[in-house]
């Protein structure tokens, strides 16, 4: 047993080193591309500005100033205010921690379901890789978004906690499905390499193998296809807080503060114009960051999506 | 290829099946009716009501009587719009959908392909650099943003264009250039890298070896291979074009099908929900499997069997 063991710390002993190299070039070129370092420069202040939006800014993001309703942009309010006085640059910096967390966990909702269903069905092969991936196939036919705005409307009186798992949840499941499609087919070429065989001829169980030798080796273009969900999950939920359907008041994600600023577009423009370029900017450097690491990580999936 | 049409369409019907009966499920499941949210009624008129809807029988009754009338066509009438049949409304609406989306397509294909052939063989140079980082800023910006930036400059601020409805051009550019931006940036994208992936190719060098002018090489031969990304991203862009002309429809006010999507669900006007939902699922159905024939035309090797 105890040989066993060992047998397969020692196969799985042979990716740390491979990887290194790997992750190592991939870094090397990553850091080549202006774009893409800018780009991830740029997240980094973003996602920090977000995370010490208390200490940045004297208001709090529920802060009504009545007398100071649609002040414009000046020393006190840097951003303006919207028609409650309330100071945009506070509800953009708290706006862009829920529109992050949508983005980052919806995301990760959807690796979780995507990459353990496309590899179990890129391992087991055969029949039940057939079954798993025509029901895929037939879930791409399904209108997920419908669904999702469906979802929401259904449970539109629901509290603004649970809406926003609710959310999670949802955007993450519309998403899993590119992510199985492309896990299973990298799991199709790990399947056959040695280190795999190894593993099998010293006894180690299908899902020991899943999680241990074929997940750890595929991070690479689940990493480059997760860098390209967040983004379109933000506009997701940008999208559905346009229609009312997102994020509850008093909370704000930087969609619903565009959307509550497109009303007074032609009075005050700077309640849609700023927080719609704090999600344009962010979404421009997750994709320049994106197409950076796809170049970095894989040359080879440039062409898809 | 007719077996295979017939084959596809065959696997849809049990797709659109399963659509069905979730959201009919799940507008049912949700808290509210279509008649709870207008003025108290006596008791009996609510219950004549109830009556004439079906709403008094038990859910598995009401349903299989919806699947029958649906089998006739017949999608029901509406719960909102009195003395109208989710037919008619679909047909009011529909085209003027159509027409938004198609325009919307045509816009993206127009700016897009030339945009995306340019850059491939300009590659590295400004023109690249440029119809890139305006790609990146189609996809990084919300629609509704989009629009309303528009509407703004162009209708408010220096009075050439309308700020909505629909019919005459100078409604209809806003509307159109706002849905159609976020596809010409994916289409650029996609018809660059299909273009750099070709232009390398043998049968490129000895096109040009052979003395054919540029002009012949790039529209004889690279054209038909490079786009086929392009077509295959048709498919999902030309269904998706209808969910996102629901936002764009209410802000212009466009009267099409779109809006009506969301208005009710929240109504809970539920034939007209499904009758929708049914539409948007019939057109990913039928644009996926347009995209396929296509493509059998567009690449040789492919074969259907």
């Amino acid at each position: 047993m105890t040989n066993d063991n060992e047998k397969t710390r020692a196969a799985a002993d042979v990716q740390p080193v491979k990887g290194t190299s790997l992750w190592k070039d991939a870094w090397r070129r990553l850091l080549k591309n202006r774009m893409a370092v800018a780009g991830g420069a740029l997240l980094i202040l973003i996602a920090c500005a977000a995370i010490l939006a208390p200490t940045l800014t004297p208001y709090a993001f529920d802060e009504i100033h009545l007398s100071d309703g649609n002040h414009p942009p000046s020393r006190e309010y840097p951003l303006g205010a919207d028609h409650l006085g309330r100071d945009l640059l506070t509800r953009i910096l708290y706006g862009g921690r829920v529109s992050l967390a949508v983005g980052i966990v919806a995301t990760f909702v959807s690796i979780i379901i995507g990459v353990s269903y496309g590899a179990a069905a890129g391992y087991l092969g055969g029949r039940a890789d057939n079954i798993m991936m025509r029901f895929v196939d037939i879930l791409y036919g399904l209108p997920f978004m419908f669904l999702v705005i469906l979802m929401m409307v259904i449970f539109h009186n629901a509290p603004a906690e649970k809406k926003l798992y609710l959310l999670f949840i949802g955007l993450g499941a519309v998403q899993w499905l590119t992510m199985s499609r492309i896990t299973r087919g990298q799991t199709l070429s790990i399947k056959t390499k040695e280190y795999i065989l190894a593993a099998r001829t010293s006894g180690a169980g299908v899902f020991r193998i899943i999680s241990r030798h074929v997940i750890p080796n595929l991070l690479g273009p689940v990493i480059v296809y997760a860098t390209l969900t967040v983004p379109a999950v933000m506009l997701e939920e940008a999208f559905l807080s346009f229609l009312g359907l997102g994020v509850q008041a008093p909370m704000a994600s930087w969609g619903s503060l565009a959307s509550d600023g497109r009303q007074s577009l032609d009075t005050y423009p700077w309640q849609m114009i700023f927080p719609g370029l704090a999600l344009a900017i962010t979404l421009f450097s997750l994709n320049f960051l994106g197409d950076g690491l796809r170049d970095a990580l894989d040359p080879q999936m440039k062409d898809q999506k | 290829m007719l077996r295979y049409v017939a084959r596809r369409l065959l696997t849809a019907i049990p797709v659109l099946w399963i659509i069905v009966t979730i959201t009919f499920f799940m507008m049912r499941l949700a808290p509210g009716g279509p008649f709870s949210r207008e003025r108290v009624m006596p008791a009996e008129v609510q219950k004549m009501i109830e009556e004439r809807y079906h709403l008094d029988e038990p859910l598995v009754k009401q349903y299989f009587r919806y699947m029958g009338n649906l089998l006739r066509g017949d999608l029901g009438p509406s719960f909102r719009y009195k003395d109208r049949s989710v037919n008619e409304i679909i047909a009011a609406g529909l085209p003027t959908t159509l027409q938004l989306g198609s325009l919307a397509l045509l816009f993206a294909l127009l700016v897009g392909i030339p945009a995306g052939c340019l850059a491939a063989f300009r590659q590295n140079s400004a023109v690249d650099y440029a119809a890139m980082s305006f790609s990146m800023v189609g996809v990084s910006v919300p629609n509704f943003v989009v629009l309303s930036t528009l509407i703004y400059f162009f209708a408010v601020k220096l009075k050439i264009l309308t700020v909505s409805g629909w019919g005459r051009w100078d409604q209809m550019i806003c509307p159109v250039v706002a849905l159609g931006l976020m596809y010409s940036a994916y289409i650029a994208r996609l018809s660059r890298a299909g273009m750099l992936e070709v232009i390398r190719q043998d049968f490129i060098r000895t096109a040009r070896a052979k003395g054919l002018p540029e002009r012949l090489v790039i529209i004889r031969h690279s054209i038909k291979a490079g786009l086929l990304p392009v077509v295959s991203f048709l498919g999902p862009a030309g269904a998706a074009i209808l969910t996102g002309s629901l936002i764009i429809e209410t802000i212009s006010g466009v009267p099409g099908i779109g809006r009506e999507f969301v208005n009710s669900a929240l109504n809970r006007d539920y034939t007209l929900t499904i009758g929708t939902v049914i539409l948007y699922s019939g057109f990913l159905i039928i644009f996926n499997l347009a995209v396929d024939i296509v493509y059998a035309f567009l690449d040789p090797r492919i074969v259907y069997e």
